[in-house]
């Protein structure tokens, strides 16, 4: 058949795997979204090759815990308040009521400086008000005093009954009127003094006015801030507390099935023993012994392994007597004190094995032994 | 009586309706498969069984996102499943440095569940695809391994194998079509 499309001969292939150059992904996908159905059917075609090749994975069943587990976060989702656990159903009311904690005390904070804002204002009104009053009084008292002066000024004399008297009263008159004079005059400078006092209060007072709304503004600020970190503080404890209570779940199941597994290989009819030391440099002192059968899988537990860099892992391989000669058994985990250990499931590649290696391999491990030999034990 | 993918069809309208029934009974179908290749990939059950149950709710989540026209649901899902298994493999190789292991760990296996290696559902089907692996040149079918199983670039694989890119390239388009054309030779019908 001949093709009409200019697509038909790209990497469809290369495309299902995963792997080409981003553009060139980006331009394929918008051909098979195009509809073109040459392409499509090639597509396919790819694609269902692959999934036959991730069909070709030994058939290993899940716990019937995952669909339990699934099936309640799904019913979860349809009602969660019903599904949740005590604790979790009380967890956001938690972090709500601690949010509101939070609140109350900053709006107590901010209701204290609202309240003195006020009373510096109430001062300041006072203060204007006292110095418009002695304002007032210094007023009438310079009235006062041109009077006083004038009335002194303009006493009739026309009268001469006796001229001494007159002069006598007169002058006792004038001293009355310059004592007013000067007791005004220095009730004119207590109360300049006064308003000089209570314009330098009301200056301090619109400071203070001024700086308790600056800082009203900042406590303000800092509230939306605060409130807003207390919230993230508590959403990632709360997420920390969910994580380790995950942890702790899953170690404590590994832990029971462990102990089952090493109960259940050791009943087995057909257990094996191969004790395996270094044969590099590279191992050690190393040692490990393993235990073996079919029906029970195998257990493999090592001491005084080297540590690894970051990218390597150790990894088991079974040497057989048939096909697959050779064949992984998985990767070994290894604690800070040298001892390893690795758990595979039963299996029929368990039957026919002569001998164990541990090899070096890049970190995820490999499908074929392709790093360096460091412990063997043969039967 | 209704072929497997009306059935689908018919579970997959329920699931956009929410209703439970029709996704377990899509996870009782499927899930042995999809947890098969994930466990294949991440080599680790209890970190498998998280990915199959996160597989199966995102189809519960989005079951939008499956198209009919983008082939068979169980196509669809064994490649979520195996995008997820190699994102997950991906993070742990990243962290593995700060990870302090403790037996137990890593290799993990239900005692109640034990693996039954080497017996897929379909005991042909099967065969047929191990045949048809088999059949592959060992640098072909280890370097498609590599790249379907440990979701390796192919800057990735030629590092691995010391092979230049367009060698790897080749050996996946071959192994990729050999295996195609296995499949038809063995006259499966794969049901995927």
């Amino acid at each position: 058949m001949t093709s009409t499309c200019t697509h038909a001969q790209d990497d469809w292939e290369l495309y299902a795997l995963g792997g080409l150059d981003r553009e060139i992904e980006r331009e394929m996908s918008a051909h098979l979204e195009s509809g073109c159905e040459e392409c499509r059917q090639q597509y396919f075609e790819v694609q269902n090759s692959l999934n036959a090749l991730g069909g070709s994975a030994p058939l290993v069943k899940p716990s019937a815990n995952v669909e339990r587990k699934l099936m309640k976060r799904i019913h979860a989702d349809l009602a969660p308040a019903k599904s949740a656990s005590p604790f979790w159903k009380f967890a956001p009311w938690a972090v709500a009521f601690a949010c509101l904690i939070v609140m109350l005390w900053l709006g107590r904070d901010r209701a204290r400086m609202q309240s003195e804002l006020a009373q510096a204002r109430q001062q300041a009104l006072r203060l204007q008000q006292n110095q418009q009053s002695l304002e007032a009084k210094l007023e009438a008292a310079e009235k006062s005093i041109g009077q006083s002066t004038s009335s002194a000024v303009s006493q009739p004399v026309s009268t001469a009954r006796d001229n001494s008297k007159v002069e006598a009263e007169l002058r006792t008159k004038l001293d009355q009127v310059q004592q007013q004079a000067q007791m005004a005059e220095a009730a004119r400078e207590q109360a300049q003094q006064q308003i000089a006092q209570l314009q330098a209060q009301v200056a301090t007072a619109t400071t203070r006015s001024a700086a308790l709304e600056s800082e009203l503004r900042s406590a303000e600020d800092r509230a939306a801030r605060t409130d807003s970190q207390k919230t993230q503080v508590l959403a990632a404890e709360l997420a920390k507390s969910q994580a380790e209570v995950k942890r702790l779940s899953t170690a404590a199941v590994s832990a029971t099935t462990n102990n089952d597994r090493v109960q259940r290989l050791l009943q087995s009819a057909s257990l094996q023993q191969i004790d395996l030391r270094s044969v590099d440099p590279q191992g050690g002192h190393a040692t490990a012994r393993a235990l073996y059968s079919p029906q029970g899988g195998l257990l493999i537990v090592a001491d005084a392994l080297p540590k690894l860099p970051e990218q390597k892992c150790y990894q088991v391989w079974l040497i057989r007597k048939s096909a697959p000669a050779i064949t992984s058994a998985g990767l070994m985990t290894l604690q800070d004190d040298g001892k390893g250990m690795l758990f595979a499931p039963p299996s029929p590649e368990l039957a026919e094995v002569t001998a164990l290696a541990i090899t070096d391999e890049p970190a995820g491990g490999s499908v074929s032994a392709r790093g360096k030999k460091l412990l063997f034990g043969a039967q | 009586m209704p072929s497997p993918e009306q059935d689908d069809s018919f579970l997959l309208a329920q699931v956009e309706k929410r209703d439970p029934d029709a996704l377990q009974a899509l996870y009782r179908k499927y899930s042995n498969r999809v947890f098969s290749l994930i466990y294949r990939i991440v080599e680790n059950r209890s970190a498998a069984e998280e990915l199959l149950q996160d597989t199966f709710y995102r189809l519960w989540e989005r079951p939008h996102f499956y198209s009919a026209e983008k082939g068979t649901l169980v196509s669809w899902l064994l490649t979520v499943g195996r995008n997820i298994a190699l994102d997950h493999k991906r993070k742990e190789s990243r962290r593995a440095a700060h990870h302090v292991i403790t037996p137990g760990d890593g290799e993990g296996f239900d005692i109640e569940n034990l693996p039954e290696i080497g017996a897929l559902t379909d005991p042909d089907l099967s065969r047929s695809i191990r045949q048809a692996m088999e059949s592959l040149p060992p640098a072909q079918k280890s370097t498609l391994e590599m790249a379907y199983f440990e979701g390796l670039t192919h800057q990735e694989l030629a590092e691995r194998t010391g092979e230049s890119l367009g060698t790897v390239k080749t050996r996946i388009r071959l192994g990729i079509s050999k295996l195609r054309e296995a499949l038809r030779s063995y006259g499966t019908a794969l049901l995927l």
